[in-house]
């Protein structure tokens, strides 16, 4: 692992931990940014228990949700396709528990933690400023806390994941677009007051304890 | 603008898709087709008034690629299936078909 | 005298709320809740405009969208906005507006020569006259435009904001009217989601305007109250000033909002106007009808207006457009506006109405307030230059074709016109529903919908409060049950209205004889079109409804013919002699009412976000060392590094020297990058590129060529294999999304039983070319992997630290050097970035841009898929039939290639060229001619593909697609340029180290 000083998340420059407001109560709009979540994308014939027993998640079984636990989201991004999302640096041990624990099925594992970040929405005017670029119908009765779906804002291409239902949402976006993406949220929350928050906190991931396989001593 | 029902993803405006164009176009074995039958799979499409089965991409959404029997006249869409599934029997004279 | 035409009381103004206002410069004051229009009214204006073509007086027609002539220029400097109605405007303290088309005045204007010599603008004379010879027209244009005036646009950028918004509902009611209202609440009882727009401030549509009861209380209250119940509904949004301005296929509307613009500049927050895309799930419309003038003599004159404006005016605004009005009428609605001006202070001189025996409720009442009828009668003639001041009378002959007998004059400054009333089916008709002939209400009606939508009330051909309120209550309860939802017994107000209420028994009469020849009876105010433009276009045999459109321009103007369309096409079919049907009617397309372009653009304007700006992780820092950057698709890249005083080509020529002679570095984050995984990632490859992957080994890179199923170049990149059955492809910038696309409709549509996985990571890795002779010295100092020919050879890759940080590092080159390139996780290539520049500073290490990479391949004869290739060029036609397998199985583009027409020897094939002049840089583009000196058009062979200044070859060179040029190197070809020849030598593409020996050192 490279030094962390060594690391600089796609929205460095707009120097977000300056910006933090005491108190966001006022915004209508609260921005922040969860840097250098882990991401490992998950394709294939997979066995969800597989998955839960090598990093600590199972897998959603129903499209456009996410499944928690251990430390990690799952996001259902396509009928054979998952976004695993983990705490910063949990990447490579992430990888190679899924690596080791999926041998032998047909899967596709790949660390794409530096391919998005991840910009948290927040605030009372969190939906009617996404609905100002996003075309998902996003009212509570269908989109609710623990939803997913990848779309786009505007013109980039996203995952849309509702965090809880006061709304907060985890919007993914391509690190190339995120500095434009984060200026629209700006430009588009201005009338109503947006405020940047302090980076959420992230809990560590721990490896589950690896079960003995059959025929194992 | 369509509203298009993906086959994961429920009902999602048109935007998020591509469409691909004509559906169950066979490609030819290229070992024993004839030039002219590697023509009309590259090149020859129906491009009906009407009934039209076609492929569509939720590019922006679940990446997956399925049919849709849409009728190019009024744009209803009849039926969407699985991209692996045979057209399904519609009449077409409701699609505008002539 | 302020507001001399001002009630003292009644309507829904508020009197104690006084609003000052100028119109021409004039100041005036008129009350909230007032129109621009009705406070014009008030105060005794009448003249607000001058018609298009002859610049006639005109006024006030109605009272809403139809509004044909009181256009105005509202606002002054950046806020200034052409073309709004008077009518709906809503007037505000300080608000300024201009008449449009009256430089100097309304009142003296230059151009009313026109109306005298209008015999030789008849219709058609734009086409007739203007359109040839073709050149002239730019002249006329600019005559015609600032003669007539259209408004102006603003000169400064638009100091407002804009908002758009994506919404889907359950039931979107369109029309907040008695059957819209009755809609939206039983719709809105269910717990659906229910939307209800209205265009005006104030919900009530016609119910403002009567003095009808519903539930026990006015129409205007109950409207109140209605909205005070939607309002405590959860999921109802009430969208007051809101224009549902399209209706789309599938249910999709767009809406206006104007939040801001009934506001004073100093009290407007947020966006000016917010654009509504709205799915529904149900829609109904209830959009109302528009009342069609009649078609007289004179009828253009100020004063002659819409009855039901008038009523308006009186019952909602207090304000009286006249004192004595002649009422014109061919059906019984009018009489109730009679009847209600009469109470407003109005006195009524006669109703002149073109029945023979009028009788009814309305007919009964009329008569029994001592009102004389004139029946079986029309106006033959308005009097009066800026304001009517006298009509003439005169008795209808049985045929009804002319009239007869002696004239009557009556005096009035007001005459109140109705030809009956048309259902608003513009949103109807853009929805696709077809539209039916009701011979009784002598008018279009909604007949078969095309999408989930149901019409109610007047847009219905439903004129009775009663029928309009029990229509709305079903349909809204039966778009939310549709929708889902469950409506318990819904329940139909009650209402109470007056005698009469909805009954028209109306007797068309649509091209109303004067007994005068040359008399001018307009149908369409706006576009200045009358009954005779109609005649000479049925003579010049314009007769179909959409030549008849275009040729009179009846319904071409900013009101999109509201009030004219019908009326034009009923007297088309007088003249042709058949029913109105079979003449037809035109295509009603968005928008129902003009959309501003900043809603349409939201906030989605301007370098920052018109369009997403990729950066790559090293972005900041090319921006802070004088990157020039260029556009490649979406992303930015350094094309070249300036430095001070330095020009774009001094700088590209020293980047791409020292790449040549020391070592350079770009940022190549941007190549597309696809991870591919599975027991048939091998496969995969193996059926999308021409070469054979076989044999590749873990560690090791090839370079492969992608082609399109019939044979033509798609894209090229280096795919290494990482592991057994993973493998990582590099794609062109531009090429990435494009190429993981067709591997996916390949997987998922063609090659189901292949097993592979294909997961972009472009952005994961950021990369850095290090190119030059001192490439591996500097990298060597900054890893411990041993980077020497034996350990590392071309084409090969090993994972490695560098600069501290864990990444990749392959042996490949795109310039022709020795080179390497490395991929590290994103977030860190920017101090690798930085840790090489500062290794490499005893080097002079050199940045290097795109063009630079550009020349520099180029110099090597490397395509650039997308810009050496067209979509018709195949590997054989750029010389890479090396790179096509012939062992291998079937793969894209094999069997395209064999066909005869790729085989054809004639085709454009790649080849070098090189200018007599060494200095003369080819534009790209240019083509290439065996004929350079013939007439026009002159013949051509093939064209430049690449073209650049090579500072290594001190010369110029060139690439070009050219006809059999592979036999035709030595040659000498001509490239013809704007000013001059430019004569080349053919040679082969390439350029400069022909052997590769710097490549592989
Ligand atoms: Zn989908």
């Amino acid at each position: 692992m490279a030094e962390s000083y060594l690391r600089q998340s796609p929205l460095a420059q707009r120097a977000l931990d300056t910006r933090v407001a005491d108190d966001t109560s006022a915004a209508g709009l609260v921005l922040s940014e969860r840097r250098y979540l882990a991401k490992i994308n998950l394709r294939g014939k997979i066995d969800s228990a597989a998955v839960k027993a090598a990093v600590g998640v199972e897998l959603p079984a129903e499209p456009n949700t996410v499944t928690e636990g251990n430390n990690i989201a799952a996001l259902w991004l396509g009928p054979a396709e998952w976004l695993l999302v983990g705490p910063s640096d949990a990447e490579k041990g992430m990888n190679d528990a899924l690596v080791e624990g999926l041998e032998g099925m047909s899967a596709g594992i790949v660390d794409v933690t530096e391919g998005r970040t991840v910009i948290r929405v927040a605030g009372p005017m969190a939906r009617d400023v996404l609905s100002m670029g996003c075309p998902l119908d996003l009212h509570p009765r269908v989109f609710g806390a623990g939803r997913c779906a990848q779309s786009f804002i505007v013109r980039s291409t996203v995952i849309v994941h509702q965090v809880d239902d006061a709304p907060v949402y985890d919007i993914y976006v391509e690190r190339s677009q995120s500095d434009y993406l984060f200026h629209w949220f700006e430009t588009s929350g201005a009338p109503y007051g947006v405020a940047v928050a302090a980076e959420p906190e992230t809990s560590s991931w721990r490896r589950p304890p690896r079960r003995k396989k059959d025929g194992e001593a | 603008m369509l509203l298009i029902e993906c086959p994961h993803c429920g009902p999602r405006e048109q935007t998020e898709f591509t469409c691909g164009g004509e559906g169950h176009i066979v490609r030819p074995d290229p070992a024993t087709a004839t030039d002219a039958e590697w023509g009309h799979y590259l090149f020859m499409r129906k491009n009906p008034k009407g009934l039209h089965f076609e492929r569509w991409f939720h590019a922006h959404g679940c990446r997956q690629w399925f049919h849709a029997a849409r009728s190019t006249v009024t744009h209803e869409i009849f039926a969407i299936y699985g991209i692996d599934e045979p057209p399904p029997a519609i009449d077409p004279s409701k699609a505008g078909s002539q | 005298m302020s507001q001399a035409f001002r009630n003292g009381d009644g309507g829904r103004i508020d009197r104690g709320k006084r609003l000052n206002f100028t119109f021409d410069g004039q100041n005036y004051d008129g009350f909230a809740g007032d129109t621009l229009a009705s406070a014009l009214l008030a105060n005794g204006v009448r003249l607000v405009g001058r018609s298009f073509k002859y610049h006639r007086p005109r006024g006030i027609v109605g009272s809403g969208p139809e509004e044909p002539n009181a256009l105005i220029q509202l606002g002054v400097g950046a806020h200034t906005e052409p073309n709004t109605r008077a009518t709906q405007i809503a007037l505000f303290d300080g608000l300024i507006g201009e008449s449009q088309n009256a430089w100097p005045g309304v009142g003296f204007d230059v151009g009313a020569i026109n109306n005298l010599v209008s015999k030789v603008i008849p219709s058609g004379f734009y086409y007739k006259t203007f359109m040839w010879p073709a050149a002239a027209w730019m002249f006329y244009e600019k005559f015609i435009r600032s003669a007539a005036g259209l408004g102006k646009a603003p000169s400064e950028p638009d100091p407002e904001t804009y908002e758009k918004r994506t919404v889907w509902c359950d039931v979107l009611v369109v029309g907040g009217g008695p059957a819209g209202l009755a809609a939206a609440r039983a719709a809105g009882a269910s717990g659906a989601r229910v939307i209800l727009a209205d265009e005006g401030s104030e919900f009530g549509g016609s119910l403002l305007s009567s003095r009808d009861r519903i539930e026990g209380r006015e129409g205007a209250d109950w409207a109140g109250d209605v909205i005070d119940d939607l309002a405590g509904m959860a999921e109802v949004r009430v969208l007051p000033r809101t224009t549902v301005a399209s209706y789309h296929d599938h249910n999709y509307l767009v809406a206006v909002e104007r939040v801001n613009d009934h506001l004073p500049l100093g009290e407007r927050h947020g966006p000016r106007q917010r654009l509504w895309k709205i799915r529904a799930k149900q829609v109904v419309l209830a959009t109302g009808a528009i009342e069609r003038p009649l078609v007289f003599a004179e009828n253009d004159r100020p004063g002659v207006m819409l009855a039901g404006a008038v009523r308006t005016y009186v019952n909602r605004y207090g304000a009286r457009p006249g004192n004595r009005a002649v009422v014109f009428t061919n059906n019984d609605s009018a009489y109730r506006a009679a009847l209600d001006a009469a109470d407003g202070g109005i006195s009524i001189a006669a109703i002149v109405d073109c029945r023979a025996n009028p009788e009814g409720a309305l007919v009964r009442l009329v008569r029994e307030r001592g009102i004389e009828i004139v029946s079986g009668s029309v106006i033959s003639g308005v009097r009066g230059a800026k304001q009517v001041s006298e009509v003439e009378v005169a008795a209808l002959n049985d045929a009804g074709d002319d009239v007869v007998g002696a004239r009557r004059s009556f005096d009035c400054d007001l005459v109140m016109m109705s030809g009956g009333w048309n259902p608003t089916v513009h949103l109807y008709s853009q929805s696709g529903g077809k539209l039916a002939w009701n011979q009784e209400l002598a008018t279009f009606v909604p007949a078969t919908a095309a999408q989930k939508s149901r019409e109610v009330g007047a847009v219905n051909g439903s004129f009775s409060l009663a029928d309009a309120l029990a229509e709305g209550t079903r349909a809204g309860a039966a778009a939310a049950r549709d929708a889902g939802f469950e409506v318990e017994g819904e329940q139909v107000p009650a209402c109470e209205a007056a005698p009469g209420d909805g009954v028209l028994s109306l007797l068309a009469l649509w091209d109303v004889p004067c007994g005068r020849k040359g008399a001018k009876r307009f149908l369409d105010f706006q576009n200045d079109v009358t009954a005779a433009d109609v005649a000479l276009a049925h003579r010049e045999n314009y007769s179909s409804v959409e030549h008849f459109k275009r040729y009179t321009t009846t319904g071409m103007g900013t009101d999109q013919g509201k009030t004219s369309n019908v009326n034009g096409l009923a007297i088309m079919a007088g003249l042709r002699g058949v029913d109105v049907p079979e003449v037809g009617h035109t295509t009603f397309r968005p928008f129902y009412t003009a959309v501003t372009v900043g809603a349409l653009a939201g906030i989605n304007s301007g370098p920052e976000l018109l369009d997403p700006v990729r950066k790559t992780p090293m972005h900041n820092w090319h921006e802070t060392h004088g990157a020039h950057f260029e556009d490649v698709g979406q992303w930015k890249r350094p094309y070249c590094y300036l430095r001070p005083g330095e020009t774009v080509k001094q700088a590209v020529d020293r980047e791409v020297l020292a790449a040549r002679t020391s070592v350079a570095i770009l940022d190549a984050s941007t190549l597309g990058k696809i991870d591919i995984q599975g027991p048939d990632a091998l496969e995969l490859i193996n059926r999308v590129y021409t070469n054979n992957f076989a044999t590749l080994k873990v560690g090791q890179c090839r370079y492969g060529l992608m082609l399109k199923d019939d044979g033509m170049v798609f894209d090229d990149g280096v795919t290494a294999r990482i592991g057994e059955n993973r493998y990582l492809m590099s794609t062109t910038t531009g090429g990435a999304p494009n190429v993981l696309n067709w591997l996916e409709e390949w997987l998922q549509c063609e090659w189901r039983d292949l097993e592979a996985y294909c997961t972009s990571v472009t952005t994961h890795w950021a990369a850095i070319a290090i190119a030059g002779p001192n490439s591996r010295r500097l990298l060597a100092e900054l890893t411990a992997t041993d980077l020497s020919n034996e350990a590392f050879p071309f084409m090969s890759w090993q994972d490695g630290e560098i600069a501290g940080i864990p990444g990749r590092i392959f042996r490949i080159s795109f310039s022709g050097e020795t080179g390497f390139e490395v991929q590290v996780p994103a977030s860190y290539a920017l101090a690798l970035w930085r840790a090489l520049m500062t290794a490499g500073e005893k080097y002079s290490i050199t940045p290097y841009g795109t063009e630079a990479m550009h020349v520099l391949r180029a110099e090597k004869g490397f395509i650039i898929a997308g810009q050496d290739t067209d979509g018709t060029t195949t590997p054989y036609d750029l010389g890479m039939g090396w790179i096509v397998s012939r062992k291998k199985g079937d793969f894209l583009g094999k069997r395209g290639l064999e066909r005869p027409d790729t085989l054809r020897e004639d085709r454009k094939q790649l080849v070098g060229l090189l200018t007599e002049n060494p200095n003369e840089v080819i534009p790209e583009g240019a083509h290439i001619s065996p004929a350079p000196d013939s007439a026009k058009p002159v013949p051509m062979e093939g064209w430049v593909t690449s073209s650049y200044y090579s500072p290594n070859c001190g010369r110029s060179i060139a690439m070009a697609l050219l006809r059999r040029g592979n036999e035709r190197i030595g040659e000498t070809v001509a490239l013809p340029l704007e000013d001059k020849v430019v004569r080349a030598k053919i040679t082969k593409p390439v350029f400069f180290d022909e052997e590769g020996e710097r490549l592989r050192g």
